[in-house]
């Protein structure tokens, strides 16, 4: 149902005081009452983003934090009507703003994106799994990967050490997030690159690990040999204790 | 919903690139090219991440308060008392906020979890009752949005 023009704008004029608290005059409000509405509008808002957020928001403290909330909240016009999106829109708004740059504080943007991803993977979408048997041969079988899983790449390591050290030892990262199959947990895995090599070559050209032996020999400088095999068999057999790796593909 | 900013499409190729430039640059990485470490679970990564940077947090105020802030006048001459009740509301006011944050929240209820219903109502007074040990076992457990929160 379409509102009345002038309920539709008083809407527009409440919305607009409840995010940047500036005086307006707002027809049929009760003076000295309606910053009430703000209150409680925000507090809903910081107690997400804190729930969100609580690793960004012990490394900031609670002074910063505040800021950037208000800041995302008074110009960052959040837009889906669902709560528990709203840290996404948080992230990409500072990430776009480029708040991490402006308050001297680089790690932000890799910090916020590395704690959405939990809340995104631990919610996201059921993907449809492999049919796997449990037995069969890690370097001959093609392997049945659990498709629950993201991997990112931050700058700073903002998920192995404080930020104040991980500012210091900008670099190359790689962290694997995925959903416990039997749990539904979320878990994290810090790959080294040539992890993250093998593992993403075995999920995108899905054949046995005896194929890719070569070039990851090749690639990594590592001779192939007895000591690449026992590595690899160390890192599928954990993968696969970890169900990131759930068996054997059977077709 | 995602940014595909950081999120890899094809990250074979960019891990690729990126192990040719980094062998290229430090030829006797070897050997660490497959370390890799399982971080555990959520709510342990958050618990142990939220306790290094509050406890570097903590000590760069301690530092500040020790060696720089204080100007000629503030909180030495007959400003003690004052200095104190603002140190003992920020000491309540962190503490209040930290049941609220880093332990209530924080480690255990992330945002995106919830499955409403099964909050435990009233259950919060009894966390706050509990003890050290007791916080760092409900730490460690995967808790959901909504539990133990409401009421």
């Amino acid at each position: 149902m379409k509102l009345h023009e002038d309920t539709a704008r008083i809407q527009d004029l409440l919305g607009e005081y409840c995010r940047t608290g500036e005086d307006t005059e707002i027809p049929g409000v009760t003076p000295g009452r309606v910053h009430h509405y703000r209150r409680l509008v925000y507090n809903v808002v910081r107690d997400t983003m804190d729930s969100a957020y609580p690793i960004t928001l012990a490394a900031l403290g609670e002074e910063h934090w505040d800021l950037l909330v208000q800041d995302f909240f008074s110009s960052g016009i959040p837009q889906t009507p669902q709560i528990w999106k709203l840290p996404f829109e948080f992230y990409r708004y500072h990430a776009s703003q480029e708040t991490g740059s402006r308050i001297r504080k680089p790690y932000l943007e890799d910090l916020l994106y590395f704690e959405w991803l939990e809340i995104e993977v631990h919610t996201m979408p059921d993907r449809p799994y492999p049919d796997f048997r449990k037995h069969g041969n890690i370097f001959n079988d093609r392997l049945a990967i659990n498709p629950e899983y993201e991997i990112i790449r931050l700058e700073y390591p903002v998920h192995l050490h404080a930020v104040k050290e991980a500012t210091d030892l900008k670099g190359d990262y790689f962290v694997l997030i995925f959903r416990s199959p039997e749990t539904g947990y979320v878990q994290f895995l810090n790959l080294s690159v040539l992890n993250t090599y093998i593992f993403t070559r075995l999920v995108e050209d899905g054949v046995p690990l005896n194929e890719l032996k070569g070039d990851i020999a090749s690639v990594s400088g590592i001779e192939s040999g007895k000591y690449l095999d026992d590595a690899l068999e160390k890192f599928i057999g954990d993968l696969m204790k970890k169900k990131l790796i759930l068996g054997f593909l059977k077709n | 919903m995602k940014t595909d900013k950081k999120i890899l499409k094809s990250a074979s190729l960019i891990a690729g690139a990126l192990l040719t430039t980094s062998l290229a640059a430090a030829p006797s990485l070897g050997g660490s090219l497959l370390a890799y470490n399982d971080l555990g679970s959520g709510a342990q990564v958050r618990s142990h991440l939220i306790d290094v940077n509050a406890n570097q947090a903590k000590a760069a105020e301690a530092i500040a308060y020790k060696f720089g802030e204080l100007k000629c006048g503030e909180g030495k001459c007959g400003e003690d008392k004052k200095a104190d009740g603002k140190k003992a509301d920020g000491k309540k006011s962190a503490t209040a906020k930290k049941g609220k944050t880093a332990e209530a929240k924080s480690a255990e209820a992330k945002c995106g979890e919830g499955k409403c219903g099964e909050g435990k109502c009233g259950e919060d007074k009894k966390a706050d009752a509990k003890t050290a040990d007791a916080k760092s076992e409900t730490k460690s457990k995967e808790a959901k949005c909504g539990e133990g929160k409401c009421g």
